[in-house]
């Protein structure tokens, strides 16, 4: 073994424990966000702010109505998104994405733990969200009503991040 | 040797990655860290140290220990007004779904406080770093330091002005750095569960390297004001790293608090509903 995949192992190892830490260590938002639905769906990236107390990322999507809403969700510091992969640069205004997220209990448009296909493929997060009492599955959660033929496949969750900065 | 020391690296890397998951999969603690043969000075704590999940028990909060003592009156009092959504199991005295009544003083950018920055937001981000008269601690959590003098001097009286992170003064007894601080500011939590303390406390560390990339820490808090007893910290075990965890620079993050910015992201939000975020005090 090299000494430079032995750094790549601790380095990894060490990104583990900041996302387990990161999501455990996230507020008790139980009464903020709907842990009962999600909302899958094609969006377009309006706005990426990379800064604390959590990265967030705004974008405009269409309800089964046809009306366009801009949503933001939440994530973790930017840095413990640096150790989940996540850079400054990875969203830009106009991307096309799609999403999966769970959004916030009534009409406010926004959400938490999100997964995004960018447009060239790669995948961000997990299915997994530790939130929500025991935490969900959140490709398993029903559709929000409103929501439903606007809906799209994910892909599958593989559990794989990609490398933080320091892996490459 | 270096092979050999490689292979002594992945093995310990595969134990701390193992420990992770294995919290909370099995009974049980996690398996002490493998030895690492390379030849180090137990009086060398200097370097970037992560705190692992190493001998963590299950259930194990992420703070000084889950054996809080109980409060005296005053203390009791006090821990029943912080308001906030985390829940910490026994530790906490009521969980509040509506993030508007939260109270946590480092929602609007107050200093986090010893020993809460060990554990919280994020666990450090800390390196140790040693001259001829003190050894000084790292945060990356607000970019804050203490200065752990060694020079012989003694902890101040009561009459000196309390600090966020109190005075520090440290000794080595044989291989272990002992750490006595005192005069904390009483308007930090000990923990994101609203654990109160007084500015009576003083808190003892003991650092103890047992080998090259592993330090023990024992933390300890006496507060007879706040506390009926000591509250005894479990041991904890730092990995030392090549580069911290979150920073592409081999340094540790600039993770600094700014009103401005969490002021902005709750009032995006509307985590705070009507008129924002309020500063409750």
């Amino acid at each position: 073994m090299t000494r430079k995949l032995a750094n790549r192992l601790s380095l990894m190892t060490l990104g583990f424990l900041t996302i387990c830490t990161a999501t455990f260590a996230h507020h008790g938002t139980a009464g903020v966000y709907d842990f009962t639905h999600r909302i899958t769906t094609k969006a377009t990236v309006t706005e990426y702010i990379w800064a604390n107390p959590h990265v967030q990322i705004y974008f405009s999507l269409k309800n089964d109505k046809g009306e366009a809403q801009t949503w933001g969700v939440e994530t973790a510091s930017p840095g413990n998104m640096l150790a989940s992969g996540w850079t400054k640069r990875t969203f830009k205004v106009g991307d096309e994405i799609s999403v999966s997220f769970v959004p916030a209990k009534g009409d406010r448009p926004f959400g938490i733990c999100p997964r995004f296909v960018l447009a060239d493929g790669q995948v961000l997060g997990s299915s997994r969200c530790a939130l929500g009492g025991n935490g969900v599955v959140v490709s398993t959660l029903p559709v929000k009503p409103g929501y439903a033929t606007v809906a799209v496949e994910m892909p599958k969750d593989d559990n794989k991040r990609p490398p933080s900065e320091q892996e490459q | 040797m270096r092979s050999r020391f490689i292979g002594v690296s992945a093995v310990i890397v595969a134990l701390a990655s193992s420990a992770a998951f294995a919290q909370n999969a099995r009974q049980g603690r996690a398996p002490a860290p493998a030895a690492s043969n390379q030849p180090f000075d137990p009086h060398d704590l200097s370097g970037f140290w992560d705190i692992t999940n190493i001998g963590r028990a299950p259930g194990a909060l992420n703070e000084t220990s889950n054996n809080r003592p109980p409060m005296t009156p005053w203390g009791l009092e006090k821990f029943h007004k912080a308001k906030t959504g985390y829940d910490g199991k026994q530790l906490s005295y009521k969980v509040y779904d509506d993030e508007k009544e939260w109270n946590d003083p480092i929602l609007w950018c107050d200093p986090t406080g010893f020993p809460r920055i060990m554990w919280h937001p994020t666990p450090p981000g800390m390196r140790f770093a040693q001259t001829g008269d003190e050894v000084i601690q790292f945060f990356e959590n607000n970019r804050v330091w203490r200065d752990i003098w060694t020079d012989g001097r003694k902890l101040p009286g009561d009459d000196a002005d309390s600090r966020w992170y109190g005075y520090a003064v440290g000794h080595w007894e044989g291989d272990t750095f002992v750490v006595n601080s005192n005069n904390f500011i009483d308007s930090t939590w000990l923990d994101q569960y609203g654990s109160p303390h007084s500015d009576e406390m003083t808190v003892e560390e003991r650092y103890r390297r047992i080998d090259h990339d592993h330090l023990e820490m024992v933390l300890n808090i006496t507060d007879p004001k706040t506390y009926t007893g000591t509250w005894k910290g479990d041991k904890k075990i730092f990995q030392l790293v090549d580069k911290p965890a979150r920073s592409p620079f081999n340094d540790l993050r600039e993770d600094i608090c700014v009103w401005s910015e969490a002021k902005s992201f709750f009032d995006r939000m509307e985590l705070k509903g009507q008129g924002g975020l309020q500063i409750k005090k």
